[in-house]
């Protein structure tokens, strides 16, 4: 849950969304709203107009959809511009004609006009409502053009109602009027109004007279034109606030004030949320809705109800914050705390006088006495016609009745009886008495508070039955003991209320615990996970076992593909994809229990991190749920919790990426420094030595001939050993090296490496120790003799000649070991491993290798699990180790 | 054009430096020599002038050296001889056992080249078998089934002098390890090579004198064994 912060001056975060709010618009398309106090007072036609302006200036315009209502000019006006043609629906039998969304944004125009934007679209279409197509085509970057009138506002709608007694059945988020660049006002006199509609220039004869009746008063008019005013010139007002902050205007900057309204499961409550958010805006103050869940379950209906509410908070540009607790008035206390409220809204309590006694008064009484410096303003809950719900079932109190809970408060009785029966030879009955309470007392922590309460009933009158004189009566006699009956019954009561209660808040407390613990377990895990393939596989486990649900991550690509996680709980089909693509699209989430979509199998979550959306998440409860808000509030912080996640892999990706490509790029820069001195030099030696012996005065001499010949046959090998370098090297960092390993006979590799190095090592007295038994080591052959062959050639060619290559084979636990030691200057002390590194050479201006030679041996080696060291002896010259892993064969 | 008493050899190649380069050096060598520059083309003059060998060069373009090896095999009976590249010892492996006598690998020497010749030749012409075969410091007497390494008198088991007598019978050609083994133990699964490995071993520790340092039976790695021809110590 955040929580937006309180402050008393303009803050970046609340600049930049003013500055939002006048750029944001590059990349989305422009919002005109021409706005009117009813039908009829040409918004259409003003509508038309602007677009055949347009279109004379050269702009693509096409009608995407427009209600002429059979009205002749308007009619008239369509001429001559293009129209989309509408999308047929078939349902029940009819066939409505619905915008059709999907061809507007294949033809993509610059503008678009988009008649009667608080229109609800037919069952099936992909958004419930026309505002939601017009979102998704400015998304796509049109500008659109509609028309609203001014009753279809949701913050309105009771003020209308009030007004005119009518109740309107189609509202538009006030959201529109927010978003919308510019907001035109088609204003006509109430009068003339009236005479179109006597003209009938606005609905036929029959209908006219209808609503003159009804809708089209003098008074109503009025009032409308007056709300539509009042709202322009608000807007005015706010664009005037925009700039203010853009460019540091504080003076006029008052207090802010910070609104909470309670939301229940009610149908007062909306009320109560328009009149929060009407307030909020005259105060210029933010305003948020909040729901206690309690341990009641809510029946269907009021989860409908409460869904209902909920979304109008969200369509009113609230933000709901949820919390758990019992008792409702510590809840939202403790919410309005945390979230610095100055003001808190509540309906009047319905509750009984019961109900107040036990929560120690009225909710609103007790929230007058603990909310200290918060205001409390208490709005009575007019229902209005069009939302009264069945109220029988929406005061059912308590939670579910448990058939099994009243088994047991019958049963339990009738037990403890017979144990009394059994006792009270030995104890008296006043003991007894005890036995049956601490029945009661043990009941309250299983079962529900009813249940334990009519225990507790059953418990006295079997007591007084059974064991108090005289027995099998309910008749009492001794004074004392009415007053223990009495007494009886009153602790037994309490306590087990009590009892029940406390097992309640310890399972509220228990949830939000383990909610919390999950959140933070989410957090942590994420976090330390060390692969996107780490992050997302913890995310399906957690947030799966969570919320119950089967989730599926789709991680966007750079392709902008969204690719399904393997590890996956949900698969996609095809139909399920495309709405996730849609969510992924629109960064908007969709599906089960959301206005767009809602017929997919799962809800779906995009996955907004600070660079745009990363992925979406699919949400797929395990058995059939209706939608909570808890539900939906904890999706959404997971998957808050998840795009961070994603986001920093990728970011972590691309770093290693970067890092690849520049190590990558170094290489190629030395190895063509390096490897270009290398081949040139025995070319040049081969094409002298070639063009010499073409000369006929050197052809005549044998001896020179020979030696040419041979200088050229040194030359050519020098070349094919730089070759097969570096070929081995592309093989060892293609990293697809096929390694063929099977036992082989060391003694043997290295006889067979010493031939391919009879040239090298003449100069070289050879010490070779290898011990008799050795055993077969499981190695690539061919790969380990050109490391053995490599290392050795290494120090026959960088020693002075006569100086002794010794060559000891050894065994060392799990490792065959096989050092090769030369008696020559040494590696550098300080760093001797460097010797092992790509194009590390001695003294890189002499000629004699392309400093591959060793980087190839260790690559080799390391490919057999070995280890190749580089060390200097300590009495003197260079010692190279190479350690294999022995692995022993029984089949020998 | 081949003179009478110069045998004729097939160069099968596709590189003209390298079909120049044998021609020179064979034709100096008093071999005759004709050559091809695709498969197809090698299959066609090997049938209609009858080379006494023919060197065969595994990478050619269109039909490879494999698949012409093949064909040759069908009816061809003397000797083939495989020019690869490094680090292809599968496919001369392969081609080993498809019936090829031996191979080079490019670039070769010619002194190599000639002597691998002379061995493909002296296995074709029918001799008689000599009885007692001397390498080196080793001298066996096939009749006697006696090994000596200088006048030492070596005991092998039978195994191991059923291994000798394959090299001997082979000596100066190159055996496939699955040759080997299959001839010795009648073995097929190239999986026992490291029987082989552990004879060869027990072999080199009797005969050779620094068996660190093997000069009669040699490794030619990934491919199999060979038994050198020494100038006789004696």
């Amino acid at each position: 849950m955040t929580e937006p912060d309180f402050r008393q001056r303009p803050n970046p975060d609340l600049l930049l969304k003013a500055i939002q709010r006048t750029e944001e618009k590059s990349d989305k398309g422009r919002l005109i709203v021409f706005l009117g106090m009813a039908a009829g007072v040409g918004k259409t036609f003003a509508m038309l107009n602007v677009a055949h302006e347009l279109k004379a200036r050269d702009i693509d315009v096409v009608v995407g959809l427009a209600e002429t209502h059979g009205r002749k000019e308007t009619e008239m006006l369509m001429e001559g511009l293009e129209v989309i043609p509408r999308r047929a629906v078939p349902y029940r039998n009819v066939a409505l004609e619905e915008m059709d969304l999907d061809v507007i944004l294949k033809r993509h125009p610059q503008v678009v006009l988009i008649d009667e934007a608080a229109h609800s679209n037919a069952p099936g279409s992909r958004h419930s409502k026309r505002w939601n197509d017009i979102l998704e085509i400015l998304d796509a970057g049109i500008d659109v053009y509609t028309t609203l009138n001014v009753q279809h506002l949701e913050s309105l709608a009771d003020t209308v109602h009030e007004i005119t007694s009518v109740t309107v059945t189609e509202t538009i988020p006030d959201l529109i009027i927010d978003m919308a660049d510019e907001v035109i006002l088609i204003d006509l006199a109430p009068e003339e109004l009236i005479k179109r509609l006597k003209e009938g220039k606005v609905y036929s004869e029959e209908r006219a007279g209808r609503a003159m009746q009804h809708f089209f008063r003098p008074g109503n008019l009025s009032a409308l034109r007056e709300l539509s005013l009042r709202l322009v010139a608000d807007r005015v007002s706010r664009d005037i606030h925009d700039y203010q902050q853009v460019h540091h205007i504080t003076d006029a900057w008052k207090t802010r004030h910070r609104l909470m309204v309670a939301v229940y499961a009610s149908p007062y409550s909306e009320t109560l949320i328009r009149w929060t958010r009407r307030m909020a805006s005259g105060l210029d103050a933010e305003w948020f809705a909040t729901y206690v869940e309690s341990d009641r379950t809510l029946t269907e209906d009021e989860n409908r109800l409460l869904r209902k509410n909920l979304s109008l908070v969200e369509e009113l540009g609230g933000e709901v914050v949820t919390t758990v607790d019992d008792d409702p008035v510590r809840g939202l206390i403790r919410l309005a705390r945390e979230n610095r409220v100055t003001q808190l809204i509540v309906g009047k309590s319905r509750r009984g006088f019961f109900h107040n006694l036990r929560h120690g008064g009225s909710v609103v009484q007790r929230l007058l006495k603990e909310s200290g410096n918060i205001d409390v303003y208490i709005v009575s809950g007019e229902s209005s016609d069009q939302v009264s719900a069945p109220v029988g079932s929406i005061n059912v109190s308590q939670k579910p009745v448990l058939f099994t809970d009243f088994i047991i408060a019958i049963a339990a009785p009738v037990l403890i009886g017979i144990l009394g029966y059994l006792l009270n030879p030995i104890i008296a009955y006043h003991a007894v008495g005890l036995v049956f309470l601490l029945g009661v007392v043990i009941l309250g922590l299983y079962i529900s508070r009813g249940a334990v309460l009519l225990s507790a009933l059953l418990c006295g009158l079997a007591w007084n039955f059974l064991f108090i004189p005289p027995f099998y009566t309910f008749a009492i006699t001794a004074p004392e003991d009415y007053m223990m009956f009495g007494m009886f019954l009153a602790v037994a009561g309490i306590v087990g209320h009590l009892t029940a209660r406390l097992r309640v808040n310890e399972k509220h407390l228990r949830i939000r615990e383990r909610r919390m613990t999950a959140l933070y377990h989410l957090t942590r895990e994420i976090s330390s996970a060390i692969s996107m393939h780490d992050v997302l596989d913890t995310a399906i486990e957690n947030i799966g076992t969570l919320l119950e649900a089967d989730i599926a991550i789709l991680v966007k690509q750079p392709s902008k593909v969204l690719l399904p996680h393997e590890g996956n709980t949900l698969i996609l089909d095809e139909k399920e994809m495309s709405v996730a693509e849609w969510t992924a699209l629109h960064s908007r989430s969709a599906g089960l229990f959301t206005d767009t979509l809602p017929s997919a199998k799962a809800l779906y979550l995009p996955l907004v991190a600070s660079h745009g959306t990363v992925g979406v998440m699919g949400l797929k409860p395990r058995r059939k749920r209706p939608d909570t808000p808890e539900l939906t509030a904890l999706a959404e912080t997971f998957a808050r919790q998840l795009a961070m996640g994603i986001e920093r892999e990728q970011l972590n990706a691309l770093a290693r990426h970067t890092m690849l490509i520049e190590e990558s790029e170094r290489l190629y820069k030395t190895m063509l420094s390096s490897v270009s001195h290398e081949l040139k030099t025995p070319l040049s030696a081969i094409e002298g030595s070639a063009s010499a012996l073409l000369d006929p005065v050197v052809a005549r001499d044998d001896k020179s001939v020979h030696d040419l010949a041979e200088e050229i046959q040194a030359g050519s090998r020098r070349l094919s050993r730089i070759v097969r370098n570096l070929l081995d090297m592309t093989r060892l960092e293609s990293g697809v090296l096929p390694v063929h390993k099977e036992p082989g006979d060391v003694r043997d590799l290295i006889s067979t490496a010493l031939r391919y190095l009879d040239k090298e090592l003449s100069d070289h007295p050879l010490t070779l120790r290898i011990p008799d038994q050795i055993p077969l080591v499981s190695i690539d052959y061919l790969l380990i003799e050109q490391a053995v062959i490599n290392i050795v050639h290494n120090a026959a060619v960088h020693t002075p000649p006569g100086t002794p290559v010794e060559i000891t084979v050894s065994l060392e636990k799990e490792f065959l070991i096989i050092n090769i030691r030369d008696n020559g200057p040494g590696l550098p002390p300080d760093n001797p491993e460097i010797v092992l590194e790509k194009f590390w050479r001695a003294d890189p201006l002499k000629a004699g290798g392309s400093g591959l030679g060793l980087a190839i041996a260790r690559g080799w080696i390391e490919t057999h699990e070995g280890k190749l060291e580089a060390r200097n002896h300590p009495e003197g010259g260079a010692e190279f180790i190479i350690r294999l892993p022995l692995e022993v064969h029984k089949n020998e | 054009m081949s003179e009478p008493g110069k045998p004729l050899i097939l160069v099968i190649d596709d590189e003209p430096q390298i079909r120049r380069l044998l021609r020179m050096t064979l034709l100096a060598h008093d071999y005759d020599i004709i050559d091809a520059s695709t498969g197809e083309e090698g299959l066609l003059l090997a049938a209609s002038r009858s080379p006494e060998l023919i060197i065969l060069d595994m990478n050619l373009p269109g039909m490879q050296g494999i698949e012409v090896l093949k064909k040759l095999r069908e009816w061809y009976t003397r000797p083939v001889m495989i020019l690869s590249v490094v680090n292809d010892e599968e496919s001369i492996v392969e081609a080993l056992d498809h019936g090829a006598d031996d191979y080079l690998t490019k670039p070769f020497s010619v002194p190599e080249l000639l002597a691998r010749l002379r061995v493909c030749f002296r296995h074709t012409t029918p001799e008689e078998v000599e009885p007692i075969f001397k390498s080196g410091a080793l001298t066996v007497d096939l009749s006697l089934r006696t090994v000596f390494v200088g006048d030492r008198q070596i005991h092998l088991t039978s195994t191991e002098y059923n291994l000798l007598k394959l090299f001997i019978r082979h000596a100066g050609k190159v055996l496939t390890h699955h040759f080997i083994l299959h001839e010795v133990w009648g073995l097929g699964s190239i999986q026992d090579v490291q029987y082989l490995r552990v004879y060869i071993g027990h072999l080199r520790q009797k005969l050779e004198l620094d068996p660190n340092r093997p000069q009669l039976i040699i490794t030619e790695p990934g491919v199999g064994y060979r038994m050198q021809l020494l100038e006789s110590k004696l």
